[in-house]
């Protein structure tokens, strides 16, 4: 094993906890706990946002997507980036205008609705799990993969961490934590690719799609995972190892399911073009509509201000998705057995190692590579748990502003006990995959909910109730029925895998014409509400 | 401050961003589109990489953060426009 691995996992463990209890230091109301007084300079703002963005799917997923897929999964990252784009030219100055805590608060300001209030609870808290899972089983699988232990206690440990910090430093800790764990991941991917790529010089630059397929760049030996066949003739069985020599041609295992060759180099390949705009839908509109990403905003001091941080973020975050791209190409080269076990997901924690050998150089970067995949699961999990914690702590226990910092530390501990259970029992969900789906429930229902109640003085409180249970109900439906459900035909998976294409629609549509049916309901403080969100601060007496 | 005034600046805030969100879907919306109707844009190389590489991979995000700036630029504007407009000494 990687005698660095265990040193370099335990400096960012111990960073993470002296930076929260520094800025325990500072956290002494439930205000502080909640939003860090609104105090945070923008730059420190912006880099913890980037920081909390950047989950496991970005660290580890986009690479393996781009390992196992192509150029058709490069729609991830872009899109993850354009959200915040979407979320600068339609949210983030009125949001932070309207003085708003939490996106229940959003509600309650625009539409004085209790029960949008509670609708919009329980959207955050499903949300908020939906993507807190996959942190935590990002976690245990890179434990097992790194360092062999067991998947539990890789999850289990993520998750007492990220709860002791939450509660006990809450926000104001976790701005400090998530800048530094911004710069962390950067450096993590920036640093190894660098070797990487003069490696790939240095071995008289092999090709990335050679005609007769990948091949095997040493010998290597592969443990064959479920029952399959090879190349469409040999069988194989669970267990079985098999033995490959250096330059044999990596056969094709039918039980994982790969891009090869121009399917993978050329756009188009497998992924139809449905499936491709309803991803470019989920990820551009979804990013506005997710609870960790909103609660940021109160966070900085007016509307100009909020702006300018997002323009910051929009570019930190893209700077980020440079990198991923070229460990997922690299991974055909140097690790091609991944495309025979499947798990690709550890392209970015195998390829050090895998190019540059067993060295120092190699150890050490590895190490790097994996300090910055426990960042991306601390930083994730720790915004997603403040920001569920604060609607519990608001929404559920029923504190007010004033309420005690000790009821503050119960929701936290309520809000992470059910992720934590739930990623023990399913350990084989696709990571990928279900941050998609969050992404797509966030989509169809905060997202139309936030652009029209910004925008739009015509919102009533019974089109917002009746778009967001429509909108984001079907989209549920389509989560659970891809997670629990039974195997689909082909044209009705990818319509219900995929579903922000007409679910985003439907969610406008349904708030619209519901609002427009129930127009005596709109709030007779519109006018106000309208000069609070869009009036810069500076005129207000 | 005028109900008339502060809808002026809703519907020019909301013209800005619509008009860019245009421009960043057919800089990028267009692409998949694109891609299925033309598949040779797909071979042409840039510096040995394909060109759907170069434009997911790399330039999509500086285009992304050119938009941003000049939203950021322009929706100042018009909030100092309005500004001018309310101090303004009645006259």
């Amino acid at each position: 094993m990687n005698p660095y691995v265990v040193p370099g996992l335990v400096v960012v463990v111990l960073i993470t906890v002296g930076i929260g209890a520094y800025g325990l230091r500072f956290a002494r109301t439930t205000s502080d706990f909640l939003v860090a007084s609104r105090s945070v300079s923008p730059a420190w703002n912006a880099a913890a946002i980037s920081g909390e963005y950047l989950s496991a799917a970005s660290f580890l997923g986009v690479a393996g997507l781009v390992l196992r897929y192509g150029v058709d999964v490069l729609w991830y990252p872009v899109g993850f980036a354009a959200g915040y784009l979407a979320l600068l030219l339609f949210v983030a100055a009125p949001l932070r205008r309207s003085g708003a805590f939490t996106l229940p608060d959003f509600c309650e300001v625009r539409l004085r609705s209790p029960l949008l209030r509670r609708l919009a609870t329980v959207f955050v808290i499903f949300i908020g799990c939906l993507y807190l899972v996959p942190q935590l089983q990002g976690a245990g699988l890179t434990f097992t993969t790194v360092a062999g232990g067991r998947y539990e206690w890789g999850a289990l440990l993520i998750g007492a961490v990220v709860t002791a910090n939450v509660a006990l430093g809450g926000m104001r800790a976790i701005t400090f934590v998530q800048a530094f764990q911004y710069w962390l991941k950067l450096t993590a991917l920036a640093v190894p690719v660098i070797f990487l790529i003069l490696q790939w010089q240095a071995d008289g630059r092999p090709a990335v799609t050679p005609p007769s397929g990948p091949v095997f760049p040493a010998a290597t030996t592969v443990v064959v995972q479920q029952d399959a066949v090879l190349d469409g003739t040999i069988t194989v069985r669970a267990g079985e190892r098999l033995t490959f020599a250096e330059g044999d041609r990596v056969p094709k295992v039918s039980s994982v399911d790969t891009a090869d060759g121009a399917a993978w180099l050329l756009p188009g390949g497998d992924t139809g073009l449905f499936a491709t705009y309803s991803l470019i839908l989920a990820t551009f509109l979804g990013t506005m509509g997710l609870p960790h990403v909103l609660v940021r905003f109160y966070t900085n001091p007016d509307g100009a201000s909020a702006r300018r941080t997002t323009l910051v973020v929009l570019a930190l975050v893209g700077l980020f998705y440079l990198l991923p791209t070229s460990y997922g190409v690299l991974g055909r080269i140097y690790t091609p057995q991944l495309l025979m076990t499947g798990s690709t997901d550890a392209v970015v924690l195998l390829l050090p190692e895998a190019a540059l050998g067993g060295g120092h150089l190699g150890h050490f970067l590895g190490a790097l590579v994996t300090a910055g995949a426990l960042a991306a699961f601390l930083s994730t999990s720790s915004g997603l748990l403040t920001s569920v914690a604060g609607v519990i702590f608001t929404d559920v226990l029923h504190a007010e502003r004033g309420g005690s910092v000790r009821d503050f530390r119960l929701a936290t501990v309520l809000a992470a006990a059910v992720p934590v259970v739930l990623s023990l029992q399913v350990a084989d969900l696709d990571v990928s995959q279900v941050v998609g789906l969050a992404f797509a429930v966030a989509a169809s229902s905060f997202c139309p909910l936030l652009v029209l109640g910004i925008w739009w003085r015509g919102l009533t409180d019974a089109g917002a109730v009746a778009g967001v249970l429509t909108g984001g109900g079907a989209a549920i439906m389509a989560v659970l029925l891809t997670v629990l459900g039974p195997p689909l035909p082909e044209w009705l998976a990818e319509v219900v895998g995929q579903p922000a294409a007409w679910t985003v629609p439907l969610a406008f549509a349904v708030m619209i014409s519901v609002s427009l049916l129930t127009k005596r309901r709109v709030p007779h403080d519109i006018g106000a509400t309208m000069r609070r969100l869009h009036t810069p601060e500076s005129l207000r007496l | 401050m005028g109900e008339a005034l502060v809808a002026g600046l809703v519907r020019a805030q909301l013209a800005l961003a619509v008009r860019l969100s245009l421009v960043v879907a057919a800089g990028l919306g267009a692409l998949p589109l694109l891609f299925a109707v033309a598949p040779a844009v797909g071979q042409v190389k840039v510096a040995g990489v394909n060109l759907p590489w170069v434009l997911l991979g790399v330039l999509a995000f500086p285009f992304l953060v050119l938009v941003g700036w000049a939203y950021v630029r322009w929706a100042e504007r018009n909030e100092q426009d309005f500004v001018a407009v309310i101090r303004r000494p009645e006259s």
